[in-house]
Order: C-alpha cells, then sequence, then structure tokens
C-alpha cells in the first residue's frame, strides 16, 4: 500500500515537466546509444583481432621446450613422450592438440627468392584449430603423406608461382645441418593476416621433419581448448602433467603482450571519451535534478511540516533521478541494439584504401561489432553511478529546508 | 539595451547557469584535450615514417615495386644522385640497393629487406645513424658490416659482432651467401624496419651481386616540403623513364591517416555538441518556462516578437561566450603541459611499436582548432537556443500574465 503510493508519487513527479523529462530522457539516451555502438565497435574488433591471431597463429595455448619462446631456434624443439600426448588428449578441456615445427627458409622460384616461415603441420589437426582448408583459394589442401606445399596468396604473386609449379627450399636445419629441398605447389591460401599471406609456405610435417633433419620432433604444441576464458586454469592444470623444467606453457596473453597492449590502448582512449561525454551528460541531469528539487520547494515545506518523514522525501527524490535515468538507458538501448544486431550479423567489409591502412596495421579490414551484454550492463552502471552522485544534491537540499522559508518562498 | 537584460538574466539563476556553463567547459577541455592527443599521435607517427622511413620522393625503375628485382635498378643511379643533389631545396638525396634475402644466424633464420646503402649519404637522409641504440653506425666492424633491428636481433639472438649470413639471388640467378657482422643495432619506430630490414654498405652487397654500380632506389628528404610538387616536377625531368613518387603515393596510407584523423576530429566534435545541446535547450527552455508571467508583462508592454526572440537567443549565446574561453584556457594549459613534459605510455610501449607508434606522446594543437571548437560552440548555442525562443513568442501575453 505504502509503496504504491510512492511510486505513484514518483512516476507523477517525473511527469509533471513532459518537455524536461524527455528532453532529459533524451540526452541520456544519446549517451547510452553512441556509447553502446561505439562500444560495440570496439569489442567486436577486439574479438575478431584475437580471434584472427590466435585461431590463426598461436591457438590458445602452446607448450614448448623451455626457452623455446625465448629462442625460437629448431634446436629448442623437442618429441612429445607418448604418455604427455595422452594425457593431455584425455584432458577435458583441451580440444585437439595441434603439433607444428616453424622455422624460416628461402623459398626460390625461377630468378625470384623470398625469405618465407615454413610451417610444417599435421593437415588434419591444424584445419581442426585454423580451418586452414577454408582458406584455400586455389588448388588441394596438404595430405599427412603428401609432399607438395601449400603458400600464402602474396608470396605466391611476389614469385609469380602457379599450382603444379616446382619451388626450391634451402634454409638452415636442425643443429645447423643444410635444409635443401624441392617441393611442388599443391594449394594456395589467402588469409586476413598480412603477416601469412606474404610469407607462409606450409608443408606435411613428416615433410618438414625430413626437410629440416628433425625426425619426430616438434617446436611447439598448440592447444585448442573448451572454454577460452579459463585459460590460466588449464595452464595450471597442463603444467602439473608435465616437467617444468623441460617444458613451458604458455597463453596467447603471454605469447602477443602487444596485441593485449594495443587492446588495452584503444579501450583506454575509448573510455575517456565515453566519460567526458558522460559528464557532459551528467551535468544536463544535474541541471534538470537541480530543478526538480527547487521548484518544488514550497511542496517540500508543505509535505515537512505536515509531517512526512525528511528520510523519505529524500529516498522519494533519488528514486525519482534512478527512474529517470534508467528510463533514458532503456530508451538509448531501444535504439542502439537493432542497430548492433544487424550489424552484429552483418560485418561491415572495408574495401579501398582504407583495407590497405587497416593492413598495414596488421588489422583485418572488417568492423565488426559485438552484442555482449557486458555493453549494456557497463551503460547501466555508470549512469546508476551518475544518479546517485546527483542525487546527494535533493538530499542536501531536502536536509537543509528550513519549512517557514519554504513555505513563504 | 537588450544585450544587458540578456547578462542580467543569465545571472538570475546563477547555480542553473553555472552547471550548464560548467558542461560546456568540461565539454570544451575533454574535446581539446582529445584532439591534442590524437594529433600528438599523427604527428609523432608521421614524422617518423617520413623522416627514418620513406623521405619526401622516392625514385624507382617502373616494375620495381611489383617484382624486386635487381634487373629492375636505375641506370647511372650513383651520377643522377648527384645531379638531384645540386637541386634547390634538396637537403640530402641517397641510393641504395634493396633486394630479399634470407638472413641466418647460428640460432635461427628469417626472411628481410636488404638495405644496400652509402653510409655517409643515408644519414643525411634517413638520419639512420640517430636511431643507433646499441653499438655503432657502421664503424666497428671493418669487413662487411651491417646494421639491425632491435625486433630482428633479439628474434635471430644475435649481439654486436655476431656473424650474420645472407643469401640471396646475384645478378645471373645463381644463390649466394655472404657473411656480415653486426655493427650497430637501431630501434626504428617502424615495425617493418625493426623487424624485417637490414642495411649493408652497398659496395659490399653489390660485390656480390655482381654489378658494383647497381642502384634500385634513389631517396630525397626536402628542406621545405611544401615545394614537394615544384621538385617532383624537375626530378621527373631528370629521370623520365623511371618513377619518380612523392611520399603521399609511397605509402597513401599515411595521407589517408592524416585524413581520417581530420574527420575523426569533426565527428568527435559533432558528438560533444550534441550532447551539449541537450543540456542547453533543457536549461534555456526552464529559463523560459519560470518566467512566463514577466515575458508575458514584457510583450504587454509592447516588446515584439522579434526582439523577445532575440533576447532568448543572446542569453544563451552568452553562457556559451562565458564557457567558450574557460573552456579553451583550460584545455591550452593541459596542452602546454603535455606537450612539454610528454604523456609517458610506456605501459603500452610494446603494443604501441607493434605499430610504429612513440611510447611518449607529445599532445599538440594548432589556433585552427581552437577556432573550430569556439565556432563549434556559438553554432551549439545558437541551434539550442531555438526551440525555448520560440517557446517564448509562443506566449499569448493575456494568458501568460494570469499564470502564478
Amino acid at each position: 500500500m505504502y509503496l504504491k503510493l510512492a511510486w505513484r508519487n514518483i512516476w507523477r513527479n517525473i511527469w509533471r515537466n513532459k518537455r524536461r523529462t524527455i528532453i532529459t530522457l533524451m540526452s541520456i539516451a544519446f549517451a547510452v546509444f553512441f556509447a553502446s555502438v561505439m562500444q560495440s565497435m570496439q569489442l567486436g574488433t577486439y574479438a575478431n583481432m584475437i580471434s584472427n591471431s590466435v585461431r590463426f597463429y598461436t591457438g590458445y595455448a602452446q607448450i614448448h621446450k623451455t626457452g623455446y619462446w625465448e629462442e625460437r631456434s629448431l634446436d629448442n624443439s623437442f618429441s612429445l613422450p607418448e604418455n604427455v600426448e595422452k594425457a593431455l588428449i584425455a584432458s577435458e578441456s583441451i580440444v585437439t592438440i595441434v603439433p607444428r615445427i616453424e622455422s624460416f627458409s628461402l623459398v626460390s622460384f625461377g630468378e625470384k627468392a623470398k625469405g618465407a616461415m615454413l610451417i610444417g603441420i599435421d593437415p588434419f589437426k591444424e584445419n581442426e584449430l585454423t580451418s586452414l582448408k577454408e582458406k584455400l583459394v586455389q588448388g588441394q589442401y596438404l595430405t599427412e603423406n603428401g609432399n607438395s606445399l601449400i603458400i600464402g596468396k602474396g608470396l605466391a604473386e611476389y614469385l609469380n608461382v602457379q599450382v603444379g609449379d616446382t619451388l626450391a627450399l634451402i634454409g638452415q636445419g636442425y643443429r645447423g645441418m643444410n635444409a635443401v629441398g624441392k617441393y611442388g605447389v599443391g594449394g594456395i591460401i589467402e588469409t586476413p593476416i598480412a603477416a601469412f599471406n606474404d610469407q607462409a609456405v606450409y608443408l606435411p610435417l613428416a615433410e618438414a621433419q625430413y626437410y629440416f633433419g628433425m625426425e619426430n620432433q616438434i617446436t611447439n604444441l598448440a592447444l585448442n581448448v573448451n572454454d577460452f576464458t579459463k585459460l590460466d586454469k588449464l595452464k595450471n592444470e597442463v603444467g602439473s602433467q608435465i616437467s617444468h623444467n623441460d617444458y613451458e606453457v604458455m597463453t596467447w596473453r603471454e605469447m602477443m603482450p602487444e596485441l593485449v597492449q594495443q587492446i588495452e590502448l584503444d579501450d583506454a582512449s575509448g573510455k575517456i571519451i565515453l566519460y567526458v561525454l558522460y559528464v557532459i551528460i551528467g551535468f544536463g541531469m544535474f541541471g534538470t535534478i537541480l530543478m526538480m528539487a527547487r521548484e518544488r520547494t514550497y511542496e517540500f515545506g508543505i509535505l515537512v511540516a505536515i509531517g512526512m518523514r525528511r528520510r523519505r522525501l529524500k529516498l522519494l527524490s533519488i528514486a525519482e533521478m534512478i527512474l529517470l535515468s534508467f528510463g533514458g538507458v532503456a530508451l538509448g538501448m531501444s535504439f542502439s541494439f537493432p542497430i548492433m544486431t544487424v550489424l552484429h550479423y552483418n560485418p561491415i567489409y572495408l574495401t579501398g584504401e582504407f583495407a590497405e591502412v587497416y593492413k598495414k596495421f596488421g588489422i583485418e579490414p572488417v568492423l565488426n561489432f559485438s552484442i555482449s551484454p557486458v555493453i549494456f550492463f557497463d551503460q547501466a552502471v555508470i549512469i546508476l553511478v551518475i544518479s546517485l552522485l546527483l542525487g546527494i544534491y535533493p538530499v542536501l537540499h531536502i536536509g537543509r529546508l528550513n519549512i517557514v522559508e519554504a513555505i513563504r518562498s | 539595451m537588450i544585450f544587458i537584460i540578456a547578462w542580467r538574466n543569465v545571472w538570475r539563476q546563477k547555480i542553473r547557469s553555472l552547471v550548464i556553463i560548467s558542461a560546456m567547459v568540461i565539454g570544451l577541455w575533454g574535446l581539446i584535450f582529445a584532439i591534442g592527443f590524437m594529433n600528438g599521435f599523427m604527428d609523432s607517427y608521421l614524422s617518423n615514417a617520413l623522416k627514418h622511413e620513406y623521405s619526401h620522393i622516392q625514385i624507382h625503375h617502373p616494375n620495381f615495386k611489383r617484382d624486386q628485382e635487381i634487373k629492375y635498378s636505375i641506370r647511372q643511379g650513383i651520377g643522377k644522385v648527384k645531379e638531384i643533389g645540386a637541386i634547390d631545396n634538396v637537403k640530402a638525396v641517397t641510393h641504395r640497393t634493396v633486394i630479399n634475402a634470407m638472413i641466418g644466424s647460428a640460432k635461427a633464420s628469417a626472411g628481410v629487406k636488404v638495405l644496400g646503402v652509402d653510409t655517409l649519404l643515408e644519414k643525411k637522409v634517413t638520419a639512420f645513424d640517430q636511431l643507433i641504440a646499441d653499438g655503432t653506425y657502421f664503424k666497428s666492424v671493418k669487413r662487411n658490416p651491417l646494421i639491425i633491428g632491435e625486433k630482428l636481433a633479439d628474434k635471430l639472438k644475435v649481439k654486436l659482432k655476431s656473424k650474420l649470413v645472407l643469401t640471396f639471388q646475384n645478378h645471373e640467378g645463381d644463390i649466394v651467401s655472404q657473411a656480415f657482422r653486426v655493427a650497430g643495432i637501431f630501434n626504428a619506430k617502424s615495425p617493418v624496419l625493426n623487424e624485417s630490414v637490414v642495411m649493408v654498405n652497398y659496395k659490399d652487397l653489390n660485390k656480390s651481386l655482381g654489378d658494383g654500380a647497381l642502384v634500385s632506389e634513389i631517396a630525397i628528404y626536402l628542406n621545405d616540403p611544401d615545394k614537394i610538387q615544384e621538385n617532383y616536377e624537375m626530378i621527373t625531368a631528370i629521370l623520365p623513364e623511371y618513377k619518380v613518387e612523392r611520399w603521399n603515393e609511397l605509402a597513401p596510407e599515411l595521407s589517408l591517416i592524416v585524413e581520417q584523423s581530420g574527420t575523426n576530429i569533426y565527428i568527435l566534435v559533432i558528438i560533444f555538441m550534441t550532447a551539449l545541446i541537450f543540456g542547453i535547450i533543457n536549461t534555456m527552455l526552464m529559463a523560459v518556462l519560470e518566467r512566463i508571467k514577466e515575458l508575458g508583462m514584457l510583450m504587454a508592454i509592447g516588446m515584439n516578437k522579434l526582439r523577445l526572440f532575440f533576447m532568448i537567443t543572446i542569453e544563451t549565446v552568452y553562457l556559451g561566450l562565458v564557457a567558450c574561453p574557460a573552456g579553451l584556457f583550460l584545455g591550452y594549459l593541459t596542452i602546454n603541459y603535455f606537450h612539454r613534459f610528454g604523456l609517458d605510455l610506456s605501459a603500452y610501449a610494446e603494443g604501441l611499436q607493434k605499430v610504429g607508434y612513440e611510447a611518449v606522446i607529445y599532445p599538440i594543437i594548432s589556433g585552427n582548432h581552437y577556432f573550430i571548437l569556439s565556432m563549434g560552440i556559438f553554432i551549439t548555442t545558437i541551434i539550442a537556443s531555438i526551440y525555448p525562443s520560440l517557446k517564448a513568442i509562443k506566449l499569448k501575453p493575456a494568458e501568460a500574465l494570469r499564470k502564478i
């Protein structure tokens, strides 16, 4: 009964000046709309950057011989003991383990040659983690026992090779041995990561091991996991199964600190802009609450005079502000959510010069939008904090109210 | 007269006016900081890219960009360098041999772009000697010295004096190897330079390539970059059969970044101003509505509607007029402070370096931007005043007077 009355009071107070309420609502809605769309784009882009790198390159975590990451040489390779392999496969949080050899070699065709990243992979397992097969634009994917290679599109164009041509590979193998080989081009892949497009050459793992002269050895073991939010737990779990002296387990965050920092920095600069925007909106809201409190000085005076508790009046005022704020948040989200949803399912692919700039910075030229609930939650929290801060004013105003003066005003 | 009335009206409700003025001051201040920050980022990026990487003008064989082969070279290149050096406004000019090669250390190997440079001319053009973080600029090693980026050196696990073997194709298409020793390690902001470029003396490299006078690239740094067009035409006249490119053609992304950041600034200004408009409208609307009786009286005693409209508009503009200098001044102080002492983002250094930015940003803002912001505030207050002013002149004197 009492709550119902309070509710009716709040509702009517908010709507006693329709225009002012609508303008205040719109200003909050504008901030929420802008902030949520911007955050949606940022989060979407970060997720894409991470998944591009993680899903195409590192995997969520990797196991190496201790010291490999510091010194990425073939000499720091290892061969996985069978019992460890079994334990990893049996682990519930690991979906697949993907063995690789990574090194560099000079690739030449006709009169041209270029240093390339040579990656020996298990064709089937690699595809499970990175969907490499889908990136194929020409020719055939690798087979486990085959001896042809696949090559990045940019590198293929540079060397001017077609599917079916034979490339000569010259490099340094295991323990300083010479590595020399001739391989036919079986397929050409196109990836969103420029470095791979222009540099990558894939060989079947066994062939790469033969080429480098390191049978059964691999340089890293990428892990595909069930739940990438629990990587630290996974790291501990895997770490307990293998010997710390011999192996290191690293998550993608440790392997790509620059990516993590780029994201943090961009996120921080975006947040600063949003906070300033919210401060501006906050002042607008303060203007409204100031007027709502002042124009009712007489009314407050009467209410207190006839026995209304000041505390109850204060609560009422804060409740009005909160309700008003959340009305604005809801209104803003009702505009932004449909737009975000449409863009989430239809990302914007950039073309032309802009695409080049993105590639130059190593980012896929696509604007992704996230519809993560975090975005809405963030806006709601920010607005709630602002309205609670602003709520201090009517509380002070009511506390200082001199009944006699108020009634005469 | 009307200006005085409007001014006094603004200060009748001090707190309310101050609230909205504060909103504008903070908006301006935030904008100036954001713009200064963006400019600072861009400036350091652009000047680094021009100074150490692209220079102002480069010349190549027309086919070089597509196929970076040594047969696509500039004939009598070394002689042309002297000729270009004599042109007015050309500060420095140098020639380079450019090849793709495999680089191998005792520990690891990688693909690199090798620049065979004239060490004396090179440092005048790209100031690479200033980028040396460890060792010397080609001096400390007698035979086949090489300088290498920090990132690449790290990857190959090489230190000063370490031996590195370059493997590449020579003039005849045979694969040859040549050993070099690390004389210096440089730290360039450009990730491309840091991760995938090594420099050697062009004489050493050309010997192995089998053509002592080979030049694949000429780079030119100007005294006054604004005269680039003039110089471009002169240089084209000297080397008509080669491709002469200005920096914005060499690196279209640079000019695009400049353009894009200009657009970003306008977008930011529009968003902040829109946020302000709501607050201003609300404040002025209240100011009008609580003075219904007074405005009615003014109309009743003969103030015409145009003047009334004008008065409300001026009141609104006054709010901006007070806020504008305060906001700009606060912004100016902040930018000045950080411009002098720098904004240290070392915590994000690796991420910044990955995309070629400095870790310490020196925000900078041009007079032009202060002007844009002042105009922005002025336009914003005018737009925001329309609705409350219209509301005021729609009042009917008789009804308005009867209001309590």
